[in-house]
C-alpha cells in the first residue's frame, strides 16, 4: 500500500470514528447514561431564546442551500 | 330553559372544537404532503441547476412561513402564566431531573465532539487532493448523488427546520 492510499484510508477511518462519536454521544444522551443529555435537548435550550432560534434558522438555511442547491 | 340554553351552548362549543381540530389536522396533512412533494422533486434535481435552486428555496421559505405560523398559533393558544412558586415548594414536574438543564458534562462532551469534527474538516479542506482528504461537503456530494438518498436527506433537512420552530 502506497502512502497516498494509507493517508486516504486513515482519513476515512477518522471520519468513521467521528461519526461513531457523534452517534454514541447522542445515544448516551437519549439513554441518559452518566447523566448526559441528548443533543436535541441541548439545542432545545438554545431554541428557547429568539437569538438562539434565529441562529439555528440561519445555520439550517445555509446548510440546506450549500448541500442541495450550490 | 336555562338548562336547554347550556346544553345548546355545549353542543355548539363541541362542534366548534371538533372543527378546529379537523382544521388543524388538515393543515398538518397539507404541510406534510407539500414537504413530501418538494422532497420528491428535489431528489431528481442536481446542484447548480434551476430546479435545485427552486426546490430548495421553496422548502426554505415554506418551512420558515409554516414555522412562524406554528409559533403564532402556539402563542394564541398559550395558557395564562401560573403564579410564581413560593420558595421551598417543589415544582410538580421537571424540577429535580435536570432534563431541562443539560449539565456541564453534556456541554463539554458536545463542544469536544463538535471541535473535533470542525478541526478535522478544516484540516481536510486545506489539504489536497480531495479524493484523499474528503470533507463533509464532498462526502455529502457522494450521498446526494443517489436520488433516493438525496430525497431522504432533503426530507430530513425539512424536518430539522420544522423542529427548530417547535416549542422549547
Amino acid at each position: 500500500m502506497d502512502l497516498g492510499s494509507l493517508v486516504k484510508t486513515l482519513n476515512w477511518a477518522i471520519w468513521a470514528a467521528l461519526a461513531v462519536a457523534v452517534v454514541g454521544s447522542e445515544l448516551a444522551g437519549r439513554l441518559r447514561l452518566a447523566g448526559l443529555a441528548s443533543l436535541e435537548r441541548l439545542l432545545g435550550r438554545g431554541r428557547a431564546t429568539v437569538v438562539g432560534r434565529a441562529a439555528m434558522v440561519i445555520l439550517w438555511a445555509w446548510l440546506g442551500w450549500h448541500v442541495f442547491a450550490r | 330553559m336555562v338548562l336547554g340554553l347550556v346544553a345548546g351552548l355545549t353542543r355548539r362549543f363541541g362542534r366548534w372544537t371538533n372543527r378546529s381540530r379537523r382544521t388543524r389536522w388538515a393543515a398538518v396533512a397539507a404541510v406534510l404532503c407539500a414537504a413530501a412533494a418538494d422532497a420528491a422533486v428535489a431528489s431528481t434535481s442536481r446542484p447548480f441547476t434551476w430546479p435545485a435552486d427552486i426546490t430548495t428555496a421553496l422548502g426554505l421559505v415554506g418551512v420558515v412561513l409554516a414555522g412562524l405560523t406554528r409559533l403564532w398559533v402556539a402563542r394564541q393558544a398559550t395558557a395564562p402564566v401560573p403564579p410564581p412558586v413560593p420558595p421551598g415548594d417543589v415544582p410538580a414536574s421537571g424540577g429535580a431531573g435536570g432534563l431541562l438543564h443539560p449539565d456541564r458534562r453534556t456541554i463539554v462532551l458536545w463542544i469536544t465532539v463538535t471541535l473535533a469534527v470542525v478541526a478535522f474538516e478544516l484540516f481536510n479542506y486545506a489539504s489536497s487532493p480531495r479524493s484523499t482528504h474528503p470533507t463533509l461537503s464532498s462526502i455529502l456530494n457522494v450521498l446526494t448523488g443517489h436520488e433516493v438518498l438525496r430525497g431522504l436527506l432533503f426530507a430530513t433537512w425539512l424536518g430539522a427546520g420544522w423542529w427548530i420552530w417547535g416549542r422549547s
